[in-house]
């Protein structure tokens, strides 16, 4: 069982780190000298190489090695990024990623395309030596850490150094240039003055250095001396050593600074004759205790500056999403609870009770909070997935783009980002496909040969809008009639402005049989697209510039667990609207119904607004009182009323999602459970509208 | 660069001046020889000290360390160039007399 958790970790950071090595080689493609980028790739690299040794992931090991290997060389300056090293790389990576899914029962990878992705690689390495290094875990020790560390660097220059006119003292000074250095010089091997050749060196060193540069650095600055001089360089701080000591039980002297018996310049009376002992007793030379004591200060110092990675490890924990819907519905039912319990002692009136009411829906407002925003996930992450998509499409269809994005740290909760996913990546595979033009076309109308597609997001309210802009050719109204009206979507006399000309590119069965390609032609309309979003209790608004650009915003509830609702009354029957969709409420009397000559408007401050009467929408029975109330809510950015008897109020809506009995009710899209204990439906306001939209037109049709 | 002792030859004054570097590494060793040999009390002058290097810095340890085996009692007089500190420390040369290092030759510029 242990087993199959850690394996399960190191699979989900093994996904991450996929996803940043994504994310890197592409930012690396914009700036391919950048060698903070080339830096990240091998770091992303090594730490899938070196946790998929050790989780018994040879084979991802084994693949991510051999790339790990040539990026070495882009690392180390000796090959180029180019743009052949990011596709192969991207290839790897896709590799690596398909290796994994077939471990979690996926299909199995594609050997063939391993060989040849490695094949590639070595050919943009010719000079790399034939046998590849054969032990991982080898490898894994040989390479530096990421960040500063500490090396301890001894050298010994050789008696006769100086007549070669050599100056060690400026050796150790360009050290100084790779970072912090303590120097201790190692004197003990010095004759007596008496016996001393005052033109040889006697003198030894060792240098701890902090650097983030490599050993290789630290060698080249001894390079025309490798022949007078012996040169030890050992890194000190390997942050796996760290870890290692850091489980370590603490030692006594710790724990009685801790508990206060004891304060550090006691301690370090104590401590400190060791070295003294060591010296008298002839057993160490005395400036090899300075040395061992430096040694121990600067790596303590580095150590204390950069908090090792299992801290960090500590301040984040993984939690199985399962859990936290579990979280979410318990926190569901407490917020359902504590509406019965504020209901019942208002009625019963007690003052005691009202109190701890009061005290509970305090608390569970604070929880439900807390609980929602441990949900709330950046949006940022599926952003980036989009900078692969567009890379790789665009050059499949010969185009230049560019995806730059805004708002990647704007948060929603983790159910909506899972399902905005498929939707964005179609509304981006239609504006690369059909939006944006080919250079060539884009220059003959003066527009730059590159295309822009900026996706962005940002909070409105209790929503968040996310907008997928384009500066391609833009929809053209007129065409979009024509093919509505071939494809029988749309009458033929039907007057449409252009904003709802736009709309039709969601309708069903819109997408022509010309406009499908292996690119945007996966079977999927722009109409699912529309009922992804609906399904989410979003809407979609389309804004076109013939030939300037397209843009499509999606606009989407932050959550989907629980919104504040307007709950609303026909009988004794409940219903919620998403409070953020509400407008205004005003009321529909026997005049203005009279004056309205039996159609379903009403004149709002000289507006007409359409309305829908839901007693008669759901064929209610009763009596409708003498005045209804009309809420009036933005549907797809037009407003439209919903007639009730009675508006009860704002309301938290724990949403429940309906049971496979209504799954032809569409006009819901959830329940909630009230106080007393009963249901209230959730109208789908889009789809509501939509649907009497439809009807009236079959009707006037037909008629 | 110069030594000289007092008139009843317990104490010695060793003043060290101009380019302490491996051209001068000879004489600097003779007079490091002299400066140790009758004298229990020895002071040693670096303010005219215009430039050091490692020859110089090997010098004065072993000679250091040798006054203080021998049991002589050396202090040091006047300031320390700002150059001898900068190459003392550069060459991390720290001590290395033990409990009889009076002078504080190293450890005293690192002060």
């Amino acid at each position: 069982m242990a087993l199959e958790l850690d394996t399960s970790a190191f699979t989900e950071e093994a996904y991450e780190l996929l996803s940043e090595l994504e994310e890197s080689l592409l930012e690396l493609e914009e700036t391919p000298t950048d060698m903070e980028l080339i830096g990240r790739v091998f770091r992303a690299m090594h730490t899938i190489k070196g946790s998929g040794a050790m989780f018994g992931f040879d084979a991802v090991a084994k693949f991510t090695h051999e790339v790990e290997t040539v990026f070495d060389k882009a690392r180390s300056g000796t090959l180029p990024v180019t743009k052949g090293l990011i596709d192969l790389t991207l290839a790897a990576r896709d590799q690596i990623r398909s290796i994994l899914d077939a471990s979690q029962g996926g299909a199995a990878a594609d050997e063939a395309n391993a060989d040849r992705i490695i094949a590639g690689l070595r050919a943009l390495s010719p000079q790399q030596e034939a046998a590849v290094a054969p032990s991982v875990a080898k490898a894994a020790a040989s390479t530096t850490p990421a960040g500063p560390h500490v090396f301890r660097v001894r050298f010994e220059p050789k008696p006769e150094i100086f007549s070669s006119g050599t100056n060690p003292l400026l050796l150790i000074n360009e050290l100084r240039d790779l970072g912090s250095c303590q120097v201790v010089a190692i004197t003990h091997g010095l004759p007596a003055l008496e016996e001393m050749d005052p033109e040889r060196c006697y003198t030894q060193w060792e240098i701890f250095l902090t650097t983030t540069s490599d050993e290789n650095a630290i060698r080249d600055i001894f390079i025309f001396v490798e022949d007078d001089c012996t040169l030890n360089v050992r890194l000190l701080d390997r942050p796996d050593e760290f870890s290692h000591a850091q489980q370590e039980g603490k030692m006594l002297g710790e724990i009685l600074l801790e508990r206060g018996d004891i304060n550090q310049q006691s301690l370090d009376k104590v401590l400190t004759p060791l070295g003294d002992r060591l010296v008298n007793a002839g057993l160490v030379p005395a400036d090899k205790v300075r040395a061992a004591l430096t040694e121990q200060r600067v790596v303590q110092d580095q150590r204390q500056q950069q908090p090792s990675k299992a801290a960090e490890v500590d301040a984040v924990v993984r939690v199985p999403s399962t859990k936290l819907d579990k979280l979410v519905n318990l926190v569901g039912e407490l917020v359902t609870v504590q509406a019965r319990l504020n209901q019942i002692s208002g009625q019963l009136n007690l003052q005691h009770l009202q109190l701890v009411a009061e005290e509970i829906e305090h608390l569970t407002a604070e929880l439900r909070d807390n609980t929602m925003s441990i949900r709330m996930l950046a949006i940022g992450s599926t952003f980036n997935k989009f900078k692969r998509l567009v890379r790789d499409l665009s050059t499949e269809l010969g185009k230049q783009i560019e995806l730059t994005t805004s708002g990647a740290d704007t948060e929603l909760d983790k159910t909506v980002i899972d399902q905005l996913n498929d939707p964005l990546v179609h509304i981006i595979r239609n504006s690369i496909d059909h939006g944006i033009e080919k250079p060539e076309q884009r220059q003959a109308v003066g527009k730059p040969p590159v295309g822009q597609i900026h996706l962005s997001a940002i909070h409105s309210g209790t929503s968040v809008l996310i907008q997928v802009r384009d500066d391609g050719k833009g929809l053209n109204p007129q065409l979009l009639r024509q093919k509505a009206v071939e494809k029988g979507i749309l009458s033929a006399d039907a007057v449409l402005s252009d904003h709802e000309a736009y709309q039709l590119i969601f309708a069903a069965g819109f997408s022509t049989a010309e406009k499908i390609t292996n690119v945007s032609g996966r079977g999927v309309g722009m109409d699912v697209v529309r009922k992804s979003i609906e399904s989410l209790r979003g809407t979609i608004d389309t804004q076109s510039t013939l030939g300037v650009g397209t843009s499509i915003t999606l606009k989407l509830p932050l959550t989907l667990a629980i919104i504040e609702g307007l709950l609303v009354c026909v009988n004794s029957n409940h219903f919620v609207l998403p409070l953020a969709a509400v407008e205004e409420c005003v009321e529909l009397s026997p005049t203005d119904i009279a004056n309205s000559h039996g159609r379903h408007i009403v004149n709002v401050r000289d507006e007409i607004v359409p309305f829908i009467r839901v007693r008669e929408r759901f064929a209610m029975e009763g009596e409708r009182p003498t005045i209804e109330q009309i809420v009036i809510a933005n549907v797809d950015g037009k407003r439209v009323g919903l007639a009730f008897d009675t508006v009860v109020g704002q309301h938290q809506t724990v949403i429940k999602n309906l049971g496979d009995s209504f799954e032809y009710s569409d006009e819901f899209s959830g329940a909630t459970i009230l106080g007393d204990g009963s249901v209230a439906l959730l109208l789908d306001l889009a789809r509501m509208v939509r649907y009497v939209e439809l009807q009236e037109s079959s009707e006037l049709g037909g008629s | 660069m110069e030594f000289s002792r007092d008139d009843n030859g317990d104490a010695g004054h060793l003043v060290l001046s101009g380019a302490l570097t491996i051209q001068q590494a000879l004489p600097l060793k003779e007079l490091l020889l002299r400066a140790g040999g009758e004298v229990k009390n020895l002071t040693i002058n670096l303010e005219q000290v215009e430039r050091v290097d490692l020859t110089a810095l090997q010098l004065l340890c072993a000679a250091h360390r040798d006054w203080i085996k021998r049991g002589k009692h050396c202090t040091l007089q006047g300031n320390i160039p700002e150059i001898f500190r900068r190459v003392v420390q550069e060459a991390g040369f720290t001590g290395c007399a033990g409990d009889g290092d009076d002078m504080r030759l190293w450890t005293g510029v690192n002060d």
